[in-house]
């Protein structure tokens, strides 16, 4: 029996789907028992102490002071750190109350109980994070691929291609030729053109790529007749709003 | 356990989220009990104002992960119910089949993986021994009919892709429907071995508190598509006026609003619905609670998950039948003409009665918003049972105490990302 590694699970603000995702390993995941020792998992596991972790699994997003300090302690005891799914990775949803206006976001920090940051930002924006496991929900057979490689010791590198190249092998007809505006073309692959395939367009969920043409797809989508707020609410459904430059945030 | 005790559960595991304990016992007596939800705000009611329609249902079911299909559904509901569009038979028949998957999924996982380890002395499933791994196996293989369901005809288990206001993009094909009935097939017997399963343990436990039963009302055990909601006080309200009756309540310890229905506390989920709709069961599962040694309708907390094991049977029978008849046909896209309405949804969630309203302006943007969570609705009933629970602890150890409060609360299922999507600030 070769020796496991030591993982655990974490979430900040989520809606946890992403843990859920580990159960649709189904029988695969008690095969990944034998090679990692979840030591800590509070969706599904009692309380434990505090452990050196060779991998930790972090979902969600930090929406506050108790987020942020219990990301860094996490950290601070994981050789490697792997964001887990879009909250994790770009922010995804809980990211639209970044974009509200100024006076709403104001109003909405007084009334929190716990209080909140002035954005609800994604882990790299406080740690060093080693690998991503992009999508929302997750993907399980990355989740898989990512624990072989680390347990091979091999940090897993970011596959530089949209959406598109993934559809195109499903041989799917573009949903751009039936009107449909889809993220597609500027979105990471990885998820074997799910939505897509289902006839549904893309939203961007994996997050952007470096050198997407946004500019071009904006200027089709309004070709099509897609109304400009509606253009707008796309391109913000789970990212950054390509076209507005803002300054980062520690 | 002392007479006086001050006593604080932190982070409680084996729910869904961030949620603590603090309880105050004072001469024998529950001074103060605090179930207090530590998850952050996450602001979906104010997230999805200014956003197009279409966009909500698939914003909205990242409220939660364990029951995206409903908060999905409940907001097509709502949004269908505002621009006044009726969906086609078979795009109802494709949401149903949804909502049995995910009763399915959500019930086997809480069930096996989160509730079970609590009546096998396990810590957790990660705990269980050779002897115990064929339980895994029974929850693993029930979670899977479940998602395949999901996954036929929303593309993958959790946040289906392809559901639209009043349509489907891509319905199943004959393939992937015969596939999702031979795997549901293969559950049946499983099904009924977990009722007997968690019947044993619902034996066992003789804890009761009187309280009021809230669900959706209308036909075969309804669990979306319903006009109107009942209590066991004898109301039935409109599902537009359900606010009139149910009021929410923010308590300054918790970043979950509490609720009251007609000024009481009351019970949502399995124990609800079987309590008030159980002649509509699918006959299979009606027989199945007939052999059962514990009744329900019951008071206890703790029947919870008989209850839940009860649904599992019905909708795995119910799916069958709707599936067998289900078309593959696709349908053509429909057009939707906005306008500047308002409407609500009210739907069934595993965990209970799940409400969405919204209001759109003429061009079809939302101007406001409102959700309702089940697990908001429960928090005051899971105060109200620990209050009379916690004295008939005081001779057991601290421990052992603490972890039959933990059971207690975890036989509610509750969901805690999903109480807290809200913070609604009053504009002036």
């Amino acid at each position: 029996m070769p020796k496991k590694i030591k993982a655990g699970f974490y979430s900040l603000s989520c809606c946890e789907g992403c843990e859920i995702v580990m159960f649709d390993l189904e029988e695969k995941f008690l095969k990944v028992l034998n090679f990692v020792e979840i030591v800590e998992a509070r969706l599904f596991d009692g309380k434990h102490p505090k452990e050196k972790l060779d991998i930790a699994i972090v979902e969600g997003c930090v929406e506050s002071d108790v987020d942020k300090k219990h990301l860094l302690e996490i950290r601070a005891r994981s050789k490697y750190l792997v964001a887990f799914g879009a909250c994790a990775t770009i922010v995804g949803i809980p990211g639209i109350r970044n974009a509200l206006p100024l006076e709403m976001q104001k109003k909405l920090k007084r009334k929190a109980i716990i209080p909140v940051k002035e954005k609800a930002l994604p882990l790299s924006a406080f740690v060093k994070v080693d690998a991503l496991l992009q999508g929302c929900p997750a993907f399980t057979h990355e989740i898989i691929d990512v624990l072989v490689k680390i347990y091979h010791g091999i940090v897993p590198s970011l596959e530089e291609v949209p959406v598109c190249n993934e559809c195109k092998e499903r041989e799917n007809p573009c949903l751009l030729f039936e009107g449909v505006p889809c993220l597609g073309p500027v979105t990471y692959a990885g998820c074997k053109a799910l939505c897509p395939s289902e006839k549904a367009q893309c939203i961007g969920c994996r997050g952007f790529t470096k050198d997407g043409n946004f500019e071009a797809l904006r200027e089709k989508f309004q070709e099509m007749g897609t109304p400009k707020k509606e253009i707008q609410n796309l391109f913000t459904y789970f990212n950054k709003d390509p076209f507005t430059k803002e300054e980062g945030e520690k | 356990m002392h007479q006086d005790e001050d006593f604080s559960i932190e982070n409680i595991t084996k729910i869904e989220g961030h949620a603590s304990l603090d309880l105050k016992v004072r001469s024998g007596k529950v001074e103060s009990c605090e179930f207090r939800v530590t998850e952050s705000h996450r602001f979906f009611e104010d997230m999805v104002n200014g956003r197009h329609f279409s966009q909500i249902p698939l914003i909205v079911s990242r409220i939660c992960g364990l029951c995206s299909s409903s908060h999905l559904t409940t907001a097509l509901e709502a949004v269908e119910n505002a621009l006044e569009i009726e969906p086609s038979e078979r795009t109802m028949d494709i949401r149903q089949l949804s909502i049995f998957g995910e009763f399915i999924k959500s019930h086997a996982l809480h069930l096996y993986m989160l509730a079970l380890p609590d009546y096998l002395g396990k810590e957790s499933v990660l705990k269980f021994g050779e002897k115990e791994h064929h339980f895994i196996h029974d929850g693993l293989d029930l979670k899977k009919a479940g998602t395949d369901v999901l996954t036929a005809l929303g593309g993958r288990p959790h946040h289906s892709v392809n559901h639209r206001v009043g349509q489907v993009t891509k319905g199943p094909n004959q393939e992937k429907i015969d596939e999702m009935i031979k795997g549901l097939e293969s559950v049946r017997e499983i099904a009924l071995k977990t009722v007997r399963l968690f019947d044993s343990f619902a034996a066992k436990n003789t804890f009761e508190r009187k309280t009021n039963f809230v669900a959706l009302s209308g036909k075969n055990y309804p669990l979306i598509n319903g006009q109107a909601v009942h209590c066991s006080d004898g109301t039935f309200v409109k599902n537009y006026a359900l606010m009139q009756h149910m009021k929410e309540v923010v308590v300054p310890y918790s970043t979950a609003k509490n609720a009251v229905f007609n000024g009481k506390d009351f019970v949502v989920g399995a124990l609800a619905r079987t309590a008030l709709n159980k002649s509509q069961l699918h006959p299979v599962a009606k027989k199945a609670l007939n052999e059962c040694s514990t009744k329900l309708p019951n008071n206890s907390p703790f029947s919870m998950n008989l209850a839940q094991a009860i649904e599992v049977v019905h909708c795995v029978e119910s799916a069958i039948d709707i599936a067998k008849d289900l078309s593959p046909k696709n349908e053509p896209a429909l057009e939707i003409k906005p306008k500047a309405c308002s409407g609500v949804g009210v739907t069934e969630a595993p965990r209970g009665l799940l409400y969405h309203s919204y209001s759109l302006d003429e061009k079809g943007f939302i101007t406001d918003s409102n959700m309702v969570i089940p697990t908001q609705q429960n928090i005051r009933s899971i105060e109200l049972d620990l209050h009379k629970f916690v004295p008939t602890l005081l001779k057991k150890p601290k421990e052992k105490a603490a972890l039959e409060m933990e059971k207690l609360i975890r036989s509610y299922d509750p969901c805690i990302s999903c109480s807290v999507h809200f913070l609604k600030v009053n504009w002036l």
